[in-house]
């Protein structure tokens, strides 16, 4: 075959070209530590990795979702703790009470005594997480407890996203802890608060039978109180039990998605050597090729 | 027998013809890079011969012709690869082009700004009271309309983009053949009744009716004369002798400023239309990204845009606010135009939210400024499959419309490799038949230099003689 001139310099110029492509391409891949820089450079990996981010962005904004749930849920149950040790101290105080061994003057002292309670009760009830009241529902700008105790929130239930197609409600109904349900108020309850103001007047004006009728009360009361954190417990629970489905879920997919898109260091750095190697010695072959001619020999 | 003379002149014709040799040789070395130049060849012939006393004497040598190495169906061959090759590499190099706008490097990607408008609306769900929560609610929604109205106006001015290349390509289609027609005129006139060829102009041309075919469609044959007949899509008659059509772009009626491509006769009349006839060549790759990829990209956005908007408003609809908006319902959260056609381009926050964070409800009951029953509604918009008929999320969409664009990408370029190889055999067939060989030419003035020497012995041989003859005579 005739090799012309132009056919010589072609060859070269597509051949050296070809090595510079390659070895640049390389270079790309170790300086950015990603097989897949843009998305025709592997597009089913590509629009993977795009659903995959799509995923674990998910997945940590339910972590985020889960871990503030769970603050929430830590806040209500220390104010219920707070609330049982209340009413259980106000009982002790009434069993005491209700015996004869004290006098008017000790009674009146000890309800002293139950009113600091109410107040501290009245102020659990109270209680905020960030700037929302946990116990309001979904009035969580306003305290749900006014200072005769009544009960000022609504029934809202706070839900929180869990995962995909989960919800997990977070606050508790907290009507039903100060309030007496109409059944309840046809077995003869009271409200929270209401049952201590009955201890207190009971204490106040030495009135035993109204103590007596308090002490009963507030074991009604107490149950209550324990059965809502044995509730806040299972929430918690399942809470907790999502968060480290999601953690796991999020690790595997950011495990694929690197595996997708991240290059393997070792094979990158071999593949880029192997490149360089192969671009000087086109270079070197082809300073070789170009130079000899019959007219070099000629005198 | 002829004279001394008759000798002398042998020697000179020879003179004659070894430096038209050395000459062409030098032509050859002097071109051996030129673009689309062919080797020459000097064909010497002998004489015709005389006869004179029963006796045929050769007399002498001369240049019949200059011919150039040339195969014409390598070179037609050529043509059809270059066309093919001019298709493949500018649809590739185009839509290569768009990559940027998807490119998962860039950081402001519209699936990116999808989560992180979903994420916002969860810490909505989880604060609906919070101001900077709703802020940020806000920004998102901001950003994502941004993103949405960004892929769009970048698609829309990659578009406009191939439109002014399209004019271009066009532009420089007609200068190609003005001067096809006018080298028709010249070689007409160098070859004229001769057995000449007109090497150098034919090989120019040649090199124009190539850069012609990587643009447009052509079909052409060598005429009477010499002279290249040039036809284009659906038969038009481009070039003939020495007149050319004109070709121009024209705006496309009733439509915004796209171009199409005419064919007028030399006075600019009888316009045809012949975009949809090309079937070949850099501008049917530019008319097929712009009328059909660069939409077909639009439009998906489109629809995303749509979709999300539409879903979002219609939960938004039913939700409460704060403050001045706890007892009222229905607020948009976007405000897009209702066309499918223009949603992304449309999209923005309504005024409402725009004016108010407080107006983004996330509530079902009113004056409840911890309800965030709506905002919970919307998170679950971000896993329900909406598009596609009920197969895809957003981000599946969006994944989904992107590799298919990215794979269009590697199709295209593995087909531009294919081209490119074909193009570069043919090219070497063609280069390794007219193409310049330094050797060969170096060899070829070795010859011709020892010829010249030898005739001009003939001729000193001839002086000599004539010395002796003249010396006879004392």
């Amino acid at each position: 075959m005739r090799i012309s001139e132009r056919q010589r310099y072609d060859s070269v110029s597509t051949r050296v070209e070809r090595a510079k492509g390659n070895n640049a391409e390389m270079l790309q891949q170790m300086s950015t530590q990603k097989s897949i820089n843009r998305i025709s450079d592997n597009p089913i990996d590509a629009s993977q990795v795009i659903r995959e981010k799509g995923r674990s962005n998910q997945l940590e904004g339910f972590l985020d979702n889960i871990s503030y749930g769970k603050g929430f849920i830590e806040r209500t149950e220390s104010s219920i703790v707070g609330i049982h040790d209340f009413l259980l101290r106000s009982k002790e105080l009434a069993v005491g009470m209700a015996s004869d061994t004290y006098g008017p003057e000790s009674r009146q002292a000890a309800a002293r005594e139950i009113s600091q309670i109410i107040e501290a009760i009245t102020s659990l009830g109270n209680t905020s997480f960030g700037n929302r009241y946990v116990f309001g529902g979904f009035r969580t700008q306003t305290p749900p407890l006014s200072k005769d105790g009544q009960y000022v929130g609504d029934d809202g239930a706070v839900f929180i996203q869990v995962d995909e197609a989960n919800f997990k409600k977070i606050n508790l109904p907290a009507r039903e802890l100060f309030e007496a349900t109409h059944d309840e108020r046809q077995k003869g309850h009271f409200n929270l608060i209401h049952s201590l103001n009955i201890l207190h007047s009971g204490l106040n004006t030495d009135n035993m039978h109204e103590i007596r009728v308090a002490l009963e009360e507030l074991d009604f009361q107490m149950d209550k109180v324990s059965s809502f954190q044995a509730r806040l417990g299972a929430v918690y629970n399942s809470l907790e039990k999502s968060d480290r489905a999601n953690d796991l879920k999020n690790e595997l997919t950011k495990t694929s998605t690197s595996r997708l898109e991240d290059a393997d260091m070792f094979k990158t750095t071999s593949d880029f050597k192997r490149t360089e190697t192969v671009l000087q010695s086109t270079l070197m072959a082809s300073n070789k090729l170009l130079q000899p001619s019959l007219l070099n020999f000629l005198q | 027998m002829g004279g001394l003379y008759h000798t002398l002149n042998i020697g000179s014709q020879a003179l004659f013809a070894t430096r038209q040799g050395v000459d062409t040789a030098g032509h050859n070395i002097s071109n051996a890079h030129t673009e689309g130049y062919s080797r020459q060849r000097v064909n010497l012939k002998q004489r015709v011969p005389t006869e004179m006393h029963g006796i045929v004497r050769g007399n002498g040598v001369f240049v019949n012709n200059i011919t150039r190495a040339h195969d014409k169906f390598i070179e037609k061959s050529l043509n059809k690869s270059q066309q093919d090759f001019g298709d493949s590499q500018t649809y590739h190099r185009e839509l290569k082009s768009l990559e940027d706008i998807f490119s998962p490097e860039l950081n402001t990607t519209t699936d990116k700004e999808i989560s992180l408008f979903f994420n916002s609306i969860r810490d909505l769900a989880n604060m609906p009271e919070d101001l900077t929560v709703r802020t940020a609610v806000k920004e998102s929604a901001v950003n994502l309309s941004d993103s949405f109205r960004r892929v769009d106006r970048d698609l829309e001015r990659r578009q406009q983009d191939v439109n002014q290349r399209i004019a271009g390509e066009v532009d420089e289609a007609a200068r190609l053949l003005r001067g096809i027609a006018h080298l028709n005129a010249q070689i007409q006139y160098t070859e004229a009744g001769d057995r000449q060829e007109a090497g150098d102009l034919r090989d120019q041309q040649e090199k124009m009716v190539r850069d012609l075919s990587q643009k447009i469609e052509v079909n052409y044959y060598r005429g009477d004369m010499g002279m290249l007949v040039v036809r284009g899509p659906n038969e038009s008659l481009l070039v003939d002798r020495n007149f050319h059509a004109n070709i121009a772009p024209r705006v496309r009626e009733g439509d915004n400023s796209f171009f199409e491509i005419v064919v007028m006769d030399t006075d600019g009349n009888r316009a045809s239309a012949i975009s949809r006839h090309n079937s070949t060549g850099s501008l049917k790759a530019l008319f097929r990204v712009r009328d059909e990829e660069i939409p077909e990209l639009r439009q998906r956005n489109n629809v995303l845009a749509y979709t999300l908007g539409n879903a979002v408003n219609s939960i938004h609809r039913r939700g409460y606010g704060l403050n001045d908006f706890k007892e009222s319902t229905g607020r948009d959260f976007f405000s897009l135009s209702e066309d499918l056609d223009t949603a992304a381009s449309s999209i923005v926050i309504s005024s409402d939210i725009w004016e108010s964070t407080d107006a983004i409800s996330a509530a079902m009951t009113p004056s409840a400024p911890g309800d965030n029953v709506m905002a919970n509604e919307l998170l679950r918009l971000e896993n329900q499959k909406l598009l596609l008929n009920g197969n895809a999320t957003f981000n599946e969409y969006y994944s989904d419309y992107v590799g298919q664009y990215g794979l269009e990408v590697v199709r295209a370029k593995h087909i531009q490799e294919a081209d490119e190889v074909v193009l570069n055999d043919i090219k070497s067939q063609k280069e390794s038949v007219s193409g310049v060989s330094m050797d060969e030419e170096a060899a070829s003035l070795l010859k011709w230099q020892a010829n010249f020497t030898a005739s001009s012995r003939v001729i000193t041989t001839v002086d000599e003689m004539l010395e002796t003859v003249l010396s006879l005579k004392r």
